[in-house]
């Protein structure tokens, strides 16, 4: 399905949850209130995890200990859902309102995100060093280093630019579960409050402000990775 | 066409390359075992070797990449700059050519991005790649195969090197592109002075532009063994045909209405014991022929028929008659059955008359007739060998006892002695037991000389028919002559670019044909017959003296 | 590794998934866990008050939760791979992209959504959790199979005289069982996540002796750091677990 058509898709879900709670433009006015909050935490939290990621996982795989730190990063990224590690920081901070709460979410939607990038970076690296293009350079006289800062490294982050592109739907949802254990305002902190109270068409209209976020993500990002990967 | 802008214009004196008793092994093994060669600016040289003979190791020792846990030992001395060009375009696919040019440009030579293209256009000119300033802008992702090899000999080339090895160059392509690639490079390697060492396989074509040939056997380099015996077709049988096509034509529907014409106009007969070799290009329609005899590709006019039956109204039990070889053998086979298995559930199928008990005795027989023991029925085809798994799919074409075989490029996978010993015994087989054969392939050396009659398609129609051994002589249409001569190893007469498929209107080889004219391009020259049997489709001056 | 040459090549694709260090740890820590569980229960009986206890409860809640679901999405997902490789074409084409477009929208939300507005009816989360996951599935298998109908060997069966249905079951679905495998065990980590994520918010399975999500949404209302431990851990090795065999099924299917 194009994105244009899923949009669409979007907003008449909004307006039919609308429609159906009486007061037509109330929930969607309070959720479009609420949705530059949530994109800005959710951008933040993505632009962080995703280049430290691919600082990480650009960089040959070595013994050094920041070699080994992206090692376990990466590997350890499947059992780091943002949603845990919000819920752990929450526990452990206990904030629910204020800068250490708005930190805490930004850092647990940040990690899996970094997590995410340096897998994605690491085994794009991995696979163009093993590619005959890379041997078949150095074969005809192009220096092993020309290769490694030419070639494999923009390879990797170019890999992680592309995989942002795919990236929207985790990170709508993570944002939902750190605004809703955070108690912070915000597109999915109004989900998680209509949720638990049992408001359906507040729920719906706020679960579709943030499948539209998702795809905002994901149309940014492959505009930003374009040119970059093209050329890659 | 000089090498205007290529460095090394200046014919360097001297050796270039010299070994002495150079051993490349791991403690155990030795790959490359006391090779002694020498090789003069200007000089080009090819090494052939059966796949595993360890001649990628050579060059790669030779370029200062010796592997990671190889040693050295001997005498190995280059003097200059060795470039290496491996076994496959090895380009960057998304990074523009210019770019990788420049990058090797800047390192090699400190050229500058300006210079760099300009070298980098002379280059790929001189390697026939058509409009090089327009080529350099796009990634090799944009480009043909024959274009992507084009693009990595230039880019190996202009480099600058004192000596270039290239590993099995242009070994996919068409033997009619990758002979005019090599010829290109071996010229450019002359008139710069530069020492070319050609490596590949036997039937790799590399041989045909050097000066001198040498052999590579289980790690000793020497003299080539004399060629080996080599698969001859026998008495040409005479009889009536027992598979005829009259005016056959294959086309694809699109599913949007539209239709892939393949295959057009097509006609020949096949009588009991006779080999039909299709040569011609990738995209030439030889494949889909094949297929279509064997029923796997959609007949959309004319008539074949089997044994005076037609074979588009006959039932299964033609299906025991005609068994079709596959290009890829092991890909033809199911990974999850064992070979026994397939075979014993073709026998089910198509051999209802052989009663349960006596399939195991009809499998080994099979078996045992393609060359592999009997223990070969318990394998699975991950576990074979290419020539293993080559022989499997004969034993199963065996199976049913067909009295018609249809090989598409049935010795693809093989190499050398194992390719040689491949044909005989198919050529055995059919004089044994009366086997008819169709083959389909681009090698038209081979083609000419297990067959005994042999039709020349190009762009999904018959360019010229006739007996085998007239062909090899006398090939008259400039796509034959360009077919055979490739196969010898010469440069074939056609201009530079690619294998096409059908065209609508006209020649479907005008674009590449020197004697092309306006004729050409307006209509498909008609069949003629030019000596009794010997039939050419070609509007040229007077075919035969082009 | 050299295998003998008569090996069917499933044991022999297990041996290389165990041989795989991430995959093996994970297909040894689920069974360790299947193990704990069992144990846990024959031996413990009722939930105690420890914490640990409690948390292999609630685990065995959330992997009977995420089996069914999983069980559910994967067969959902594999269904509607199959039918879009089999329609092929135009119909085909749309079944793949509105799987695509589906799979780019943040469907976990619907599992908590049904939570709070049925509520905690696990009638309701059930069926979100394998919704939520079936469209990764359909692509997946969708891919699979797409490759696998072009092999070469269907084509030599189909010269051999076999049937349709003898192509499909006696040569494509053989074939196709690993990717599918691959396809549909990525239903399973979906669906525990989906579990965990909705509790975490209190919006899962209902209170009392529930799964691990619950239990750690409870655990951050009663901001109880130390009664978080547990179940984190567990779901966190449990997703992880998952993962790294599904990783590994894919990189043979891949093979
Ligand atoms: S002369 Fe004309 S008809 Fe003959 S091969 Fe050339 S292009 Fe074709």
């Amino acid at each position: 399905m194009p994105i244009p058509a899923l949009f669409l898709f979007v907003l008449l879900a909004t307006a039919g949850a609308a429609l159906a709670e009486g007061d037509p433009w109330a929930p969607a006015l309070r959720v479009a209130a609420q949705l530059p909050a949530s994109a800005a935490l959710a951008t933040a939290a993505l632009a962080a995890g995703a280049w430290t990621g691919a600082r990480l996982g650009a960089r040959p795989v070595g013994t050094s200990p920041l070699s080994a730190a992206a090692g376990l990063l990466a590997g350890a990224g499947p059992a780091l859902p943002a949603f845990l590690v919000a819920a752990v920081l929450a526990a452990l901070t206990g904030a629910t309102a204020g800068w250490t709460a708005w930190l805490a979410a930004w850092a647990s939607l940040a990690l899996p995100a970094a997590a995410q990038a340096t897998r994605i970076a690491r085994e794009a690296l991995t696979e163009r060093l093993d590619a005959p293009e890379s041997f078949g350079a150095m074969a005809r006289g192009l220096p092993a280093e020309a290769v490694l800062s030419g070639r494999t490294r923009p390879a990797a982050v170019g890999a992680v630019a592309r995989a942002l592109g795919s990236a929207g739907a985790a990170m709508a949802a993570g944002t939902a579960a750190a605004e809703g254990l955070f108690g912070l305002p915000g597109a999915g902190g109004l989900f998680v409050e209509a949720a638990r109270a049992g408001e359906a068409g507040l729920a719906l209209t706020a679960l579709a402000g943030l499948a539209g976020l998702a795809l905002l993500i994901d149309a940014a990002a492959a505009g930003l990775a374009r040119p970059d990967g093209a050329r890659r | 066409m000089s090498g205007g802008g290529l460095p090394g214009d200046a014919a360097r004196a001297g050796a270039v390359l010299e070994l002495r008793g150079l051993s490349l092994h791991d403690g155990e093994r030795f790959y490359v075992e006391k090779a002694s060669l020498r090789l003069e600016a200007g000089e080009v040289l090819a090494v052939t070797g059966d796949p595993g003979a360890g001649k990628s190791l050579l060059l790669r020792a030779l370029a200062g990449l010796t592997p990671a846990g190889l040693r050295r030992e001997g005498h190995a001395r280059v003097s200059g700059r060795a470039a290496l060009a491996v076994a496959n375009p090895a380009l960057a696919p998304e990074l523009p050519l210019e770019h990788q040019f420049a990058e090797l440009l800047s390192a090699t030579a400190g050229l500058d991005p300006e210079a760099a293209r300009v070298r980098a256009a002379a280059a790929l000119d001189r390697m026939g790649a058509p409009s090089p300033a327009k080529l350099l802008d796009l990634p090799p992702r944009a480009l043909t195969d024959a274009l992507r090899w084009r693009a990595a000999l230039a880019l190996a080339m202009a480099g600058g090197p004192a000596l270039l090895l290239a590993d099995a160059p242009g070994a996919a392509l068409d033997p009619t592109v990758r002979a005019e690639l090599l010829a290109r490079l071996a010229g450019w390697a002359r008139e710069a002075g530069v020492a070319l060492l050609l490596a590949g396989r036997p039937e790799d074509g590399v041989d045909g532009p050097a000066d001198r040939v040498l052999a590579l056997e289980r790690g000793r380099l020497g003299p080539p063994a004399p060629a080996p015996a080599v698969a001859h077709a026998a008495q040409h049988p005479s009889g009536p045909p027992v598979l005829s096509a009259r005016d056959l034509s294959v086309a694809f529907p699109l599913g949007d209405g539209r239709v892939l014409t393949a295959v057009e106009g097509v006609s020949f007969g096949v009588a009991r014991g006779e080999t039909l070799a299709l040569l011609g290009e990738t995209g030439s329609g030889k494949a889909v022929l094949a297929r279509a005899l064997a029923r796997l590709a959609p007949v959309s006019g004319g008539r074949v028929t089997w044994m005076a039956q037609d074979l588009a109204r006959a039932g299964d039990e033609m299906r025991r008659d005609i068994q079709l070889l596959f290009p890829h053998p092991a890909a033809a086979l199911d990974p999850l059955m064992t070979v026994g298995a397939q075979l014993t559930q073709l026998l089910k199928r198509l051999r209802p008359d052989i009663p349960a008990g006596r399939r195991p005795a009809q499998i080994g027989r099979a078996l045992e007739r393609a060359g592999l023991p009997a223990a070969t029925g318990g394998r699975y085809p991950g576990a074979l060998t290419p020539e293993e798994a080559a022989r499997a799919g004969l034993a199963r074409a065996l199976v049913t006892e067909p009295r018609l075989l249809i090989g598409d490029e049935p010795a693809g996978t093989l190499s050398g002695a194992a390719r040689e010993a491949f044909l005989a015994r198919l050529l055995r087989l059919q004089e044994e037991e009366g086997v008819s054969l169709v083959l389909a392939t681009q090698d038209a050396g081979t083609g000419l000389r297990v067959a005994h009659r042999a039709l020349v398609l190009a762009g999904g129609r018959v360019v010229e028919a006739a007996d085998a051994a007239v062909l090899a002589d006398g090939a008259r249409h400039p796509y034959s002559r360009a077919l055979v001569a490739a196969a010898r190893g010469e440069r074939p007469g056609l201009l530079p670019g690619e294998a096409q498929g059908r065209q609508e209107a006209g020649c479907p080889v005008r674009a590449r044909c020197p004697s092309a004219r306006g004729a050409c391009a307006e209509a498909m020259p008609p069949l003629e017959e030019v000596a009794p049997g010997h039939w050419v489709a070609c509007h040229g001056p007077e075919p035969g003296q082009i | 590794m050299n295998l003998p040459p008569d090996t069917h090549p499933w044991p022999a694709a297990w041996r290389r998934l165990t041989a795989r260090t991430p995959a093996a740890a994970g297909l040894a820590l689920l069974a360790a866990l299947l193990g704990a569980l069992v144990l846990a229960a024959a031996l413990l009986g009722d939930a105690t008050r420890d914490p640990l206890p409690r948390a292999l409860d609630a685990a065995r809640i959330s992997l009977s939760f995420a089996f069914l679901a999983g069980l559910l999405g994967a067969g959902i997902g594999l269904a509607w791979g199959l039918l879009a490789a089999a329609l092929g074409g135009t119909a085909g084409r749309r079944l793949v992209e509105t799987a695509r477009g589906l799979a780019a929208l943040p469907l976990v939300l619907a599992v908590p959504l049904a939570g709070g507005l049925s509520g905690h009816d696990k009638a309701m989360l059930l069926p979100a959790a394998a919704l939520a996951a079936a469209p990764a599935v359909a692509l997946a298998t969708q891919a699979a199979l797409r490759g696998l109908m072009r092999a070469e060997f269907l084509t030599a069966a189909r010269a051999s005289g076999a049937t349709g249905r003898e192509v499909l079951l006696h040569h494509l679905l053989p074939n196709a069982a690993l990717p599918l495998l691959a396809a549909g065990w990525s239903a399973l980590p979906r669906a525990l996540a989906a579990e965990g994520f909705s509790g975490a918010l209190g919006l899962g399975l209902p209170g009392g002796r529930a799964g691990l999500g619950t239990a750690i949404g409870a655990a951050v209302a009663r901001g109880d750091a130390a009664g978080l431990l547990a179940p984190a851990l567990l779901l966190g090795l449990t997703l992880w677990a998952l993962g790294a065999v599904g990783d590994g099924l894919r990189a043979e299917a891949d093979r």
